[in-house]
């Protein structure tokens, strides 16, 4: 969405400076106010990774897996993601998507172990949906955990926020 | 890293920045999509600040120019300019420019950031003993490119002192310190770049967003010059081709009577026939955007042809689009192509330019 502006007063007060070709003044007017610090959105309820992946265990059959709240504004305009096949076995670390937004390629590493149970299709069509809704229905693929301990060493979603600031 | 006077209004904006011909620019603020379409449909402002300006004055310097670059500015007026082009001797493309005539003997050349020090180099070169300065003022002016059809309106209402000049025109006023007007732009839209003092420049810019042009970084600005088929110097263009394989034959005048560095390898090209040309390349299935460097090959998927030159997703037409250098018997309007993407292939053809 465009900022906000307020071009009234100004730019009618820059109109006479000009149109009369004074010497301008230095001054800088600024109507544009920068980005609040907005708080990062993540909830404590899922593991995060220093890659910005998250995984949602709360489900006994197997963990979603997606991108940080984070990670999906640095991306910015998600129009293309490749996820993996049904069956395939990936390691903690292990790059098994690659997101595109316009601007570059990215990979995406799993944060934890085990076979991908189900991905994501409606991503196929709606990429998008990362940007929109990156813990929902942005989520990536479903993992069945071959080794559980090893959300531990994730990070929680207080820790993650810390992470980032 | 040379830093844009305008860095810290990028910062304030929230722009994220990134090395772009040894510059820190702004590659995007809100996101490429959304500022895209502000200059398709209403008005961004890009930071040029990183652009080259050079002025060539003296009473033999159109004379000079005209043997220098492709096109012929014996077909300038004052006040006016046009799309040129600076060659080597074997007719690879040193840099491609916009020059501007103010004058009979006063010239105002923009070009690119990336070549600023080798066009500087080249053409001093070949300046004569005398009769031509050739001052390079990169570094006194700061720029900003505004685009898009609402141009004229949000000027019209900001400097209605400021008269913009007709398309391709350039204009000099005296406002805030020097202000240069130029009616051209990258994103084939209607627009203007407005070069001014470094130190006056945050004041053009601040002013231009204030009433209402929309910050737009370098992403969206590929993304429109791609669209409409525009060549980026140093990916599209290089010392390797020439401006015919690159379909610029347009702005090449091979009938100048005085010739122009890279003439005569350019007229035995014509001669001869092309072996490649820059050809614009469009997916016609669902896959991931084009990128510079991936494979293009035959539609067979086994005879590699060439590489990517420029490749992005089309915000526009909502699919990859691209260009290459292919062979000339594969560069025709229609020829099915494959583009090899993370070792998948994917169906793409050869299009007409401009895409959109």
């Amino acid at each position: 969405m465009p900022r906000e502006t307020r071009p009234g007063r100004g730019a009618r007060r820059q109109k006479a400076l000009i149109s009369e070709n004074r010497i301008c003044h230095e001054t800088i007017i600024r109507f544009v106010e920068p980005d609040s610090i907005q708080s990062v959105n993540a909830p404590d309820h899922l593991h995060f990774s220093e890659s910005h992946e998250w995984v949602d265990a709360t489900a006994p059959e197997a963990a979603s897996v997606g991108i940080s709240d984070h990670a999906q504004e640095e991306l910015t305009d998600v129009v293309y993601l490749e996820l993996p096949t049904v069956g395939r076995v990936v390691s903690k670390g292990e790059a098994f998507a690659v997101i595109e937004s316009v601007k570059a390629a990215n990979d995406i590493y799993s944060p934890v172990s085990g076979e991908i149970v189900e991905v994501n299709s409606d991503l196929a069509e709606s990429p998008e949906a990362i940007n929109e809704d990156p813990y929902g229905v942005g989520w990536m693929v479903k993992i069945k955990l071959s080794d559980p301990a090893e959300l531990d060493a994730l990070m929680t979603g207080t820790s993650y926020r810390e992470h980032l600031s | 890293m040379e830093k844009s006077p305008l860095h810290s209004l990028h910062l304030s904006l929230g722009a994220r920045l990134a090395p772009f011909a040894g510059w820190e620019m702004p590659i995007q603020y809100k996101g490429i999509v959304s500022e895209h379409e502000a200059v398709r449909k209403s008005v961004g402002v890009f930071d040029i600040s990183h652009m080259g300006e050079f002025e060539v004055s003296g009473a033999g310097a159109g004379e000079w120019l005209n043997r220098l670059l492709t096109n012929d500015n014996r077909a300038l007026a004052d006040g006016q300019g046009h799309y040129t082009l600076l060659l080597n001797e074997e007719g690879g493309v040193i840099d491609d420019l916009l020059l501007y005539r103010f004058q009979a003997d006063r010239y105002f050349l923009v070009v690119n950031a990336s070549r600023i020090a080798e066009d500087f180099a080249w053409m001093s070169r070949h300046l004569p003993a005398e009769g031509v300065t050739l001052r390079d003022r990169s570094g006194e002016f700061g720029a900003v490119a505004v685009q898009g059809p609402m141009t004229l309106s949000l000027w019209t209402e900001l400097a209605p002192g400021l008269v913009l000049p007709e398309r391709n025109g350039i204009v000099g006023y005296d406002a805030c310190g020097e202000v240069i007007l130029c009616r051209t732009g990258y994103t084939g839209e209607d627009g203007f770049e407005l070069f001014a003092p470094v130190e006056k420049i945050g004041h053009w810019f601040d002013q231009l967003v204030a009433s209402g042009a929309i910050p737009c970084g370098l992403g969206a600005r590929d993304t429109l010059r791609l669209e409409k088929g525009f060549p980026l110097n140093g990916s599209d263009l290089d010392e390797r081709h020439t401006p015919l394989e690159a379909g610029l034959g347009f702005f090449v005048k091979l009938d100048k009577e005085e010739g122009f560095i890279g003439c005569e390898a350019l007229r035995a090209q014509r001669k001869e026939g092309l072996s490649q040309k820059l050809a614009a390349i469009r997916l016609k299935e669902k896959a991931p955007p084009l990128r510079h460097g991936y494979t293009v090959l035959e539609s067979d998927g086994k005879t590699a042809l060439g590489e990517l030159t420029s490749g992005s997703l089309s915000p526009g037409l909502g699919v990859g689009i691209g260009m290459a250098y292919l062979p000339v018997d594969h560069a025709a309007v229609g020829t099915e192509l494959k583009i090899s993407i993370r070792e998948k292939l994917y169906s793409a053809e050869v299009v007409k330019k401009p895409f959109l």
